[in-house]
């Protein structure tokens, strides 16, 4: 068949072809036309029939049991929530709605105004009428209006009055963790504490954010210290609570505190974080980091003794001691007694270059590593001399955060090794470096121990938690210049003595002696007792069971040999 | 033949596209049902966000405390009140009965156990012990 012959089979024409012949063509082409066709469609059919009984009967065991939709939503929030260590809510983002006029379709100003104060009565009369006859297409009148508000402007039917959906940062425990938390501006961008350090976190919004705080702890604390506070007229406090083994701040408060949901109205004073921002010179709790480096150094024993008989006198100034014994005292007797003669004869004798490198090993010359942007840097004496390092071994001349010394106590007393702050929740104990030996660091749980059994923490015992610390007092230093009678009262302190899981701190910002005090402002009479409260209600919430205090294995562990040979028991 | 090809032909063409019909329908219905369901979680979700912010509150423990002060005559646990099961006595013989004056058997207090600090025990005994006269001189009383 040739090409023009197809051609013409085609089209169903043969011109040279009769007309009987080219009419039965015709009918044939037409025949075999309707049955292409049909042959076409019979595959089609087949080919959806076969769809169709593949997608219902043969693929049905083949189908998800749920069916998965591609447009499933979630709640996300424009925040992360923050919760605390036991997953409690801390801050969290809620709807609201915001009031907005659309100027250009406000009637009437004057009257709109009128009308809508008679349901917002706290706005400025004049600034909302200058705002509705703006002729701007959008103009806030008030954002986070309650539902209350919401229905009754509403139901004012003024034209042009918008609602635009928004969220609101809300903290439900209120003043409690302000300074821990932070806070944010009116469009909830975090501008302080955890809210500004985890600001991006918090707006990818991976779930929740797991601070270390207990809720529970921090009550506790916040309710012991800020009593202290009132009952000696103090002008601030600070208290911090921390596991010595995973570094975890399980509360840390500073007070005068502010309302998370107006920090404008507060005071820059009252937004100042004292434990994390204010660096004070801790006075003589610092003995227990010279009395550390001597033992760990080898320059001292437990059985060394020291010339206290005298004041010191070096450059111009004068050493003294507070409670002054007057004679040779040993280095448990240096603690129990406060001696800051024995203290800085102690220092000398493994000079100020040993000092500045354990004391920069336990982080008390860079600034403090926590996650919250108000970090204060220790102010460290330059050049570094003898008289720094007499003065700095009993607190003064050095100035550091109450979070670095509550991360030193905590290494002197966890067998030596040094973890950072951190304020999230850890699991386990991270990795840490080691500052001190196991054998220093149990001597030091000993003499803490003696201290408040014997020394000037008596006021902070509770029978059963063996608490073991250090008294410091301080006065505060204001323009470069001692001022008499404004100290800074520091207890610290670690518990149970004899396996140390928390150490405790609360510092006492010019507190004032009272009648029970026999006038008495210094830390072992204000800071001390403070403690033993915040301890006696927050170990059983830690899981801490108190000890029969005759057990023998405790006191095996806290014994303390003193001089004269004479053997003498930590514990009662 | 072809007729009956033909009848088949269109009473399948007006089944299928009933059926077609239909099953579209009730998917375009069951599309609206799942949006539903959609926008009521989004809702639920968004109350159980509420009520999880409202719980944190109540839970404050400021408001716990004040509320416990209100309704309960509970006090802070003391550290003498603490203790381990290890603690208890494990022979029975300490749980001895006297008759008291009404000829009812009464429990003798438990023996106190080993407490944190002499000082606090004995204070603790000087308000727990009740004075009772001994088993012997009871029992022959009621004799």
């Amino acid at each position: 068949m040739s090409l023009t012959r197809f051609s013409y089979w085609l089209r169903g024409d043969r011109p040279e072809l009769g007309p009987d012949q080219r009419e039965r063509l015709a009918l044939e082409t037409a025949r075999n036309r309707i049955f292409i066709t049909g042959a076409m469609f019979i595959i089609g059919f087949c080919w959806i029939t076969y769809g169709l009984i593949d997608a219902s009967v043969l693929r049905q065991g083949n189908e998800p049991a749920v069916a998965s939709g591609t447009d499933t939503r979630e709640l996300k929030t424009e925040r992360a929530d923050i919760v605390d260590r036991n997953g409690m809510l801390l801050a969290t983002d809620l709807p609201t709605n915001s009031l907005y006029a659309d100027a250009r379709v406000v009637k009437d100003p004057v009257e709109s105004a009128d009308l809508l104060l008679t349901v917002l009565p706290d706005l400025d009369r004049d600034s909302l009428i200058r705002h509705l006859s703006s002729r701007k297409a959008f103009v806030w009148l008030r954002r986070n209006l309650t539902p209350e508000q919401q229905y009754d402007v509403n139901s004012l039917g003024i034209p042009g009055l918008n609602f635009q959906r928004e969220e609101r940062r809300v903290y439900p425990h209120g003043r409690l963790l302000s300074h821990v938390l932070g806070f944010t501006d009116i469009d909830n961008n975090g501008i302080a504490g955890a809210e500004r350090e985890f600001d991006n976190e918090l707006r990818i919004n991976n779930g929740p954010l797991e601070l270390s705080l207990d809720t529970r702890v921090q009550y506790a604390l916040a309710e012991e210290v800020e009593n202290a506070m009132e009952t000696y007229s103090a002008v601030g406090a600070a208290g911090l609570v921390m596991d010595v083994y995973t570094g975890e701040v399980v509360a840390m408060t500073s007070l005068p505190n502010f309302d998370p949901h107006r920090p404008g109205q507060a005071p820059a004073d009252a937004r100042f974080n004292r434990s994390t921002l204010g660096v004070y010179e801790m006075g003589s709790v610092f003995k227990l980091f010279n009395t550390a480096i001597a033992l760990e150094t080898g320059t001292s024993t437990l059985n060394s003794v020291y010339d206290a008989t005298e004041p010191l006198a070096i450059g111009g100034f004068r050493i003294r001691d507070y409670h002054g014994e007057n004679r040779w005292l040993t280095l448990p007797e240096i603690l129990v007694h406060s001696s800051n003669i024995g203290s800085a004869r102690m220092a000398m004798a493994f000079g100020g270059e040993t000092q500045q490198k354990y004391l920069k090993k336990l982080g008390m010359l860079d600034k403090p590593q926590i996650e919250l942007p108000e970090v204060g840097g220790p102010l460290v004496p330059n050049p570094w001399r003898d008289i720094n390092t007499m003065t700095i071994s009993f607190g003064h001349g050095l100035a550091v955060t109450p979070l670095q010394v509550v991360s030193g106590i905590s290494t002197l007393v966890n067998g030596g090794i040094r973890r950072p702050a951190t304020i999230l929740k850890q699991d386990g104990a991270p990795a840490g470096e080691r500052v001190f030996s196991q054998k220093t660091s149990e001597l030091l749980r000993r003499l803490m121990r003696l201290v408040v059994t014997d020394g000037s923490g008596k006021n902070a015992e509770v029978a059963g938690y063996f608490l073991g610390g250090k008294t410091g007092t301080s006065e505060k230093l204001v323009n470069g210049r001692y001022v008499k009678n404004a100290r800074m009262s520091t207890f610290v302190a670690a518990f149970p003595m004899q396996d140390p899981k928390y150490v405790v701190l609360v510092t006492l910002d010019e507190p004032k002696g009272t009648k029970e005090t026999y006038g008495f402002a210094t830390a072992g009479w204000v800071s001390a007792p403070a403690v033993g409260k915040v301890v006696t209600r927050i170990a059983p919430l830690l899981g801490i069971e108190p000890a029969n205090a005759k057990a023998p294995e405790i006191e095996q562990a806290l014994q303390i040999e003193l001089r004269k040979g004479e053997r003498k028991l930590a514990s009662f | 033949m072809t007729r009956a090809v033909t009848i088949i032909g269109l009473v399948l063409t007006i089944l299928i596209g009933t059926g077609t019909y239909w099953v579209s329908h009730q998917v375009e219905r069951l599309e609206k049902r799942y949006a539903d369901i959609q926008s009521d979680i989004l809702a639920e979700q968004e109350s159980i966000h509420v009520l999880q912010a409202e719980w944190s509150y109540l839970n404050n423990p400021e408001r716990i405390e004040r509320l416990s002060k209100q309704y309960l005559s509970l006090a802070q646990i003391d550290v003498l009140q603490m203790a381990s099961i290890d603690d208890l006595p494990e022979d029975a013989d300490l749980h001895q009965y006297r008759i008291n004056k009404f000829g009812e058997a009464v429990a003798f207090m438990p023996v106190p156990r080993a407490r944190p600090g002499d000082l606090m025990y004995d204070e603790a005994a000087d308000t727990m012990i009740i004075d009772a006269p001994s088993v012997a001189t009871e029992t022959g009383a009621a004799q």
